[in-house]
C-alpha cells in the first residue's frame, strides 16, 4: 500500500504544471549559478596568481642588486605583500570571499585603496547578493519545496479524494509518510540530476583542483542541501496537514518562509548588534593612539626633567602604554566574540542560517574564514617584523656586517633567500574537522526535520478528512 | 458602483488572514530596522566628530616643512538618509587621506563580525524590494481567479457592471489594504528617528523621504498589477500562486543577482589591479628606454657629468626626453581610458539586464534618492579630488619661501642642506582650507532617478493593460 500511495504521489507530482515550471527555473539556476561561479572563481584566481607572479618578481629584482649593502638598504625599505588564496569551493559558497582583502602588507593594519579601485569597478556587485548555489538552495530551493507540498493533504481534502483514499483499509502513517517520500523523491530526484549536471560542468572544466577533499565536501554539501530542502518539505507537509483549504495553507507557508528566510536570519545581526552593541574599530583606534600620544608626552617630560633621560622610567611607561592598549584590544574582541556568537545563535533559529552556516564552513567560507584571515595576517606580519627587527642584529653578529661612521656596510648577500622570506598562509581546516564544526547545524536541521514530521503526524491524526 | 467594488475588495482583505500577516511583518521589520539603523546613525555621528577633532589637531600640529607633502585626512560628512538606505558606501563613516597631485588613499576595511556580511542588510530598500513584494504577490494572486473559484464572480458580473470598473475597484480596494500596513509602519519608523535628536531633517531629506515614500508605492503598485496580471490569466487561484511565485524568483531573486555576473562574462574586463601592473610594466620600460637615451647622450657629448638636472642639457635632448617622456604619458594614458571605457560599457550592460526586473530600477532609484547611490560615490571621489587640488595650492603657498631658497641653491650649485631647513619649520596652519562637501541637492537627485520612475510607470502600465486585456477575455463560469 506504501507503495501505491508513493506512486500516486509522485504521479501526480510530476504530471502537475508547477513541475515543469518548477523544474525548469531550477535547472536554470543550479547550472547559471554552478557556471558564473566557476567563471569568477577562474578571473579570481588568475589574478591570485598574477599577483603572487608580480611579488615574486619583485623579490627577483631585489636579489639582482649586486653590493650588499645596498641590498640591504633596498631590503628595509621594500614593503611586502601577501596575497590571500580564493578557496576552491567558493564556487559552491562565496560566503565571505568577496568580503576579505586579497593582499596583506607586511606591515600596518590595513592596505589603501586609491580612487581608481574605488571607482573602477562595477558596483552593482556590491547592491546584490551573489547567486551562488548556496544561494539558489537557501532561498529559491526552500521556496518551492513549500510550493511542492502545501496542497498535500488540504488539497486532497479540497478536491475530496482524501475521504475516497481514507475509505480504503490504510493506516494514515502509512497515508503521510507515503506522501512524503513521493513528494519528497520527486523534488529531489530532478534537483540532484540538476547539481551533478554542475558538478560535471564544475569538473570537466578543472575549476575544482582540490582532489578528493573537494569531491567529499562536495558531496557532504549536496546532503546537506538534501536535508535542508526535507526540512522545508516536512514543515510544508506539517502546515497541509493542519489547515483546510489551500489558501490559508498557502498563506501560512509564505508566513513562515518570508519569516524564517527574509526576516530572522537577516534580523539577527541587527537584533545582536543591539543587544550587545561593541563601541566601532575607529573609536578603540583612536583610543589606541590617546595611549600612544599620552605615553610619548610623558616620556617627553622625563627626558626635559632629566638629562640624560631615565630609561628605565620611560620603559616602564612603555610597557604600561602597551598592556592599556591589549586590554582595550582584548575588551573589544571579547564584544565583538559576544556580538558574533550572538548572531549566529538568534540566526539559527532559522534552519535557513544553520544550513547557510553549515555550507559554508564545509566549503571553508564562513565566518571560519574570517578567524583563519586575521590570524595568517598577525602571523604574517609578525614574522615580517621579525626578520626586519632582527636582520640587522644577526648580521652584526655573525659578522657579515659592520658600523662605520654611523652606517652600516653589509659584506654579502648570502642572507636574501627570496623563499626563504616569510609568506601569507591561511590554513584550512580538513575535512573532519569542517564536518564536526558544522556538525551542529546539521543536527538543527535534523532536528527541525523530525520536529516537523511528529507535528505532521500528529496533526494528519486528527485530520477530519470529511 | 467603483465605490461599492473597492469598499468590498478592501474589506474582504482586511479580513483575510494575509492582512494580518502583513501587519505584523511590516510593523515587526520596520520597527526594527529604524531602531538599529538609527542607532548606527547616532553612533557614527560621535565616531565621526570625534575622528573630526583628531584630523584637524594633526594638521594644526604640522609644524615642520616636510610634513606637508604627507598631505592630510579628512572625514565624509555623514548622510541622514542612511537611517533609511544603506546606500553603495562602505560605511557611514569614511576618512580618507588626500595628497598632492589628486592622490587619494582608502582604507581598506572589511567588517569585524563575520556573520553580519553573510546576511543582507535590512534596510528601506531590502524590505520594500523584497518582503513588501512577495506581499503585493500574496494580496493580487487571487484577486480574479480566486474569485472565480468561489463562485463570487459569477454572481458580481450578473450585475450592470461594466468589467473595466470591476478590475478598477479590485485594483484599488486590494492595492489599498496592502499599502495600508506599509504606510503605518513607514510612519511608525519614521517616529522612532524622529525620538533620535541626532537625525537632523533637511530640506532635501525631506522631500528626498517623500520621494522614496512615493518611488516604493510606485513600485509596489507595478508587483500588485503583475499579480492581477496572472490572476487574470489562470483560472485556478493555486495555479496563479504557483507562476507568480516563479515570476518572483525569477525577477527579484535571480535577474539582479545574476546580472553583473553574466556581463562579467559577456564583455570581460581587466582587473584593475592587472591594469596597474600593465602601466607600472610600460612606466619601468619607459624609464629604461630614457636612461638608455641618457646613456647615449653621455657617450654622444663624452660628458660624463649629464644628470637628470635638465639645465646641463641641450636643446635638442631636451626635446628628445620630453618627447619621450609625453609619449610614454599618453600611452599610459590610453590603457587607463581603454579599461575606463570598457569598465563603464560593462556597467552599463548590466545596468540594462539587471533593469529586466523592477527591483533593480526600484533600488537604484532608492539609493539615489537617498544620495547614497553609485553617482553621489562619483561626486564624493571628485570632490576630495578637488579638495586635494586646493591643499596642493594652499600648501605650495605655504612652501614657496622654502621653494625659492631651495632653487637658489640649486642654481648656485650648492647641494641641499638639511639643518637649513629648520627656518622653514614652525609653521601655522590654522588658516587650512576645510572640505566642504554636500550631498546632492533633491533636484540633482531626481535629474538622476527619473528614467528608472519611468521604468517603473511602465511597467505599472504595461501590466495593467495586459491585465485589462486578459479581463476583458476571462471566462467567469
Amino acid at each position: 500500500m506504501l507503495w501505491l500511495v508513493i506512486k500516486k504521489e509522485i504521479i501526480h507530482n510530476v504530471l502537475s504544471f508547477r513541475f515543469v515550471v518548477t523544474y525548469a527555473l531550477l535547472f536554470c539556476l543550479i547550472l547559471l549559478a554552478m557556471l558564473l561561479m566557476t567563471s569568477d572563481y577562474r578571473d579570481r584566481f588568475q589574478e591570485y596568481n598574477a599577483a603572487v607572479n608580480k611579488e615574486r618578481s619583485r623579490l627577483d629584482e631585489l636579489k639582482k642588486i649586486d653590493d650588499p649593502s645596498e641590498l640591504f638598504n633596498e631590503f628595509q625599505r621594500t614593503s611586502f605583500t601577501g596575497m590571500r588564496e580564493p578557496r576552491n569551493l567558493s564556487i559552491l559558497a562565496r560566503g565571505l570571499e568577496g568580503e576579505l582583502p586579497n593582499q596583506v602588507p607586511g606591515a600596518g593594519f590595513m592596505r589603501f585603496l586609491s580612487s581608481e579601485d574605488r571607482l573602477g569597478k562595477n558596483m552593482l556587485f556590491e547592491i546584490f547578493q551573489t547567486p551562488d548555489f548556496v544561494y539558489v538552495i537557501n532561498i529559491v530551493m526552500s521556496l518551492l519545496a513549500l510550493l511542492f507540498v502545501f496542497d498535500a493533504v488540504c488539497g486532497e481534502k479540497e478536491q475530496g479524494t482524501l475521504k475516497l483514499l481514507m475509505a480504503n483499509s490504510v493506516p494514515r502513517d502509512i497515508v503521510l509518510i507515503g506522501k512524503w517520500i513521493g513528494g519528497f523523491v520527486s523534488i529531489a530526484v530532478p534537483f540532484s540530476v540538476a547539481v551533478f549536471g554542475g558538478f560535471a560542468f564544475i569538473y570537466i572544466t578543472g575549476a575544482m583542483n582540490s582532489g578528493e577533499d573537494g569531491l567529499t565536501r562536495f558531496l557532504l554539501i549536496f546532503l546537506l542541501a538534501l536535508v535542508y530542502i526535507s526540512a522545508f518539505f516536512t514543515l510544508g507537509l506539517m502546515i497541509s496537514t493542519l489547515a483546510h483549504r489551500t489558501s490559508t495553507a498557502l498563506l501560512i507557508s509564505l508566513l513562515v518562509w518570508i519569516c524564517w528566510i527574509l526576516v530572522v536570519p537577516n534580523m539577527a545581526p541587527v537584533v545582536a548588534r543591539l543587544v550587545a552593541p561593541v563601541p566601532g574599530r575607529q573609536v578603540i583606534d583612536a583610543e589606541k593612539q590617546a595611549i600612544d600620544r599620552e605615553a610619548q608626552l610623558l616620556m617627553e617630560g622625563i627626558r626635559k626633567r632629566k638629562v640624560y633621560g631615565d630609561q628605565k622610567e620611560m620603559e616602564q611607561i612603555q610597557r604600561s602604554a602597551e598592556k592599556r592598549k591589549n586590554k582595550l584590544e582584548e575588551f573589544y574582541q571579547d564584544k565583538m566574540q559576544t556580538q558574533v556568537a550572538m548572531s549566529q545563535n538568534l540566526a539559527r533559529l532559522s534552519p535557513s542560517a544553520s544550513f547557510l552556516f553549515a555550507a559554508t564552513r564545509l566549503a571553508g567560507t564562513g565566518p571560519v574564514l574570517s578567524q583563519q584571515f586575521q590570524k595568517a595576517r598577525e602571523r604574517f606580519q609578525e614574522q615580517h617584523q621579525s626578520l626586519r627587527n632582527d636582520l640587522m642584529r644577526t648580521l652584526y653578529q655573525s659578522g657579515r656586517a659592520e658600523f662605520n661612521n654611523g652606517r652600516m656596510t653589509v659584506k654579502d648577500s648570502d642572507w636574501f633567500q627570496p623563499d626563504d622570506l616569510p609568506r601569507f598562509r591561511m590554513f584550512a581546516e580538513d575535512v573532519t574537522t569542517s564536518f564536526n564544526q558544522g556538525l551542529f547545524d546539521v543536527l538543527l536541521l535534523v532536528v527541525f526535520n523530525v520536529l516537523f514530521f511528529m507535528l505532521a503526524f500528529l496533526f494528519f491524526l486528527r485530520y477530519d478528512v470529511t | 458602483m467603483l465605490l461599492h467594488i473597492i469598499r468590498k475588495e478592501l474589506l474582504d482583505q482586511l479580513l483575510n488572514l494575509r492582512f494580518a500577516i502583513a501587519c505584523v511583518v511590516c510593523l515587526a521589520v520596520f520597527l526594527i530596522s529604524s531602531i538599529v539603523l538609527t542607532r548606527d546613525y547616532r553612533e557614527s555621528m560621535s565616531t565621526y566628530n570625534m575622528n573630526l577633532v583628531v584630523h584637524r589637531n594633526e594638521v594644526l600640529q604640522i609644524s615642520e616643512i616636510w610634513r606637508l607633502w604627507q598631505g592630510l585626512t579628512v572625514d565624509r560628512p555623514l548622510n541622514a538618509m542612511n537611517t533609511l538606505v544603506k546606500g553603495v558606501a562602505p560605511g557611514l563613516t569614511e576618512s580618507v587621506k588626500v595628497q598632492g597631485g589628486g592622490r587619494l588613499d582608502f582604507a581598506e576595511t572589511y567588517e569585524q563580525n563575520p556573520v553580519k556580511p553573510l546576511f543582507p542588510e535590512v534596510d528601506f530598500v531590502f524590505i520594500v524590494g523584497i518582503i513588501m513584494s512577495l506581499l503585493a504577490l500574496a494580496f493580487s494572486y487571487d484577486a480574479v481567479s480566486g474569485e472565480r473559484e468561489s463562485g463570487v464572480f459569477k454572481l458580481l458580473m450578473s450585475y450592470s457592471v461594466p468589467r473595466d470598473t470591476v478590475l478598477i475597484g479590485k485594483w484599488i480596494g486590494g492595492y489599498l489594504a496592502l499599502i495600508a500596513p506599509f504606510l503605518v509602519s513607514f510612519v511608525v519608523g519614521l517616529v522612532v528617528m524622529a525620538l533620535f535628536p541626532e537625525v537632523e531633517p533637511t530640506l532635501d531629506n525631506t522631500l528626498a523621504l517623500i520621494g522614496l515614500l512615493l518611488l516604493a508605492l510606485l513600485y509596489l503598485a507595478a508587483v500588485y498589477s503583475l499579480g492581477i496580471f496572472v490572476s487574470c490569466r489562470t483560472e485556478i487561484a493555486s495555479t496563479s500562486i504557483t507562476v507568480l511565485l516563479l515570476v518572483w524568483v525569477a525577477f527579484i531573486l535571480a535577474v539582479p543577482n545574476m546580472a553583473p555576473y553574466i556581463t562579467t562574462q559577456l564583455l570581460p574586463v581587466p582587473s584593475r589591479e592587472s591594469v596597474d601592473r600593465e602601466k607600472a610594466e610600460m612606466q619601468r620600460e619607459g624609464w629604461r628606454k630614457m636612461e638608455q637615451m641618457m646613456r647615449d647622450e653621455q657617450k654622444r657629448t663624452g660628458e660624463e657629468n649629464i644628470t637628470w638636472n635638465k639645465d646641463n642639457w641641450s636643446e635638442e635632448f631636451r626635446t628628445e626626453v620630453e618627447d619621450a617622456q609625453k609619449k610614454l604619458g599618453e600611452e599610459v594614458q590610453k590603457v587607463e581610458d581603454s579599461f575606463t571605457t570598457r569598465m563603464q560599457d560593462q556597467n552599463r550592460w548590466a545596468g540594462i539586464i539587471a533593469r529586466l526586473s523592477p527591483l533593480t530600477s526600484f533600488n537604484l532609484a532608492a539609493f539615489d534618492l537617498a544620495a547614497a547611490g553609485i553617482e553621489q560615490e562619483r561626486l564624493f571621489v571628485e570632490a576630495l579630488k578637488n579638495y586635494g587640488q586646493t591643499w596642493e595650492e594652499y600648501s605650495r603657498q605655504k612652501r614657496e619661501t622654502f621653494e625659492r631658497y631651495r632653487e637658489e641653491r640649486r642654481k648656485s650649485g650648492q647641494g641641499f642642506d638639511p639643518q637649513a631647513m629648520e627656518q622653514f619649520n614652525n609653521l601655522d596652519l590654522s588658516d587650512y582650507p576645510r572640505m566642504k562637501f554636500e550631498y546632492m541637492s533633491f533636484r540633482d537627485r531626481l535629474g538622476r532617478v527619473y528614467v528608472d520612475i519611468l521604468l517603473l510607470l511602465l511597467w505599472n502600465i504595461v501590466f495593467f493593460m495586459f491585465a485589462y486585456l486578459s479581463f476583458l477575455r476571462y471566462d467567469i463560469r
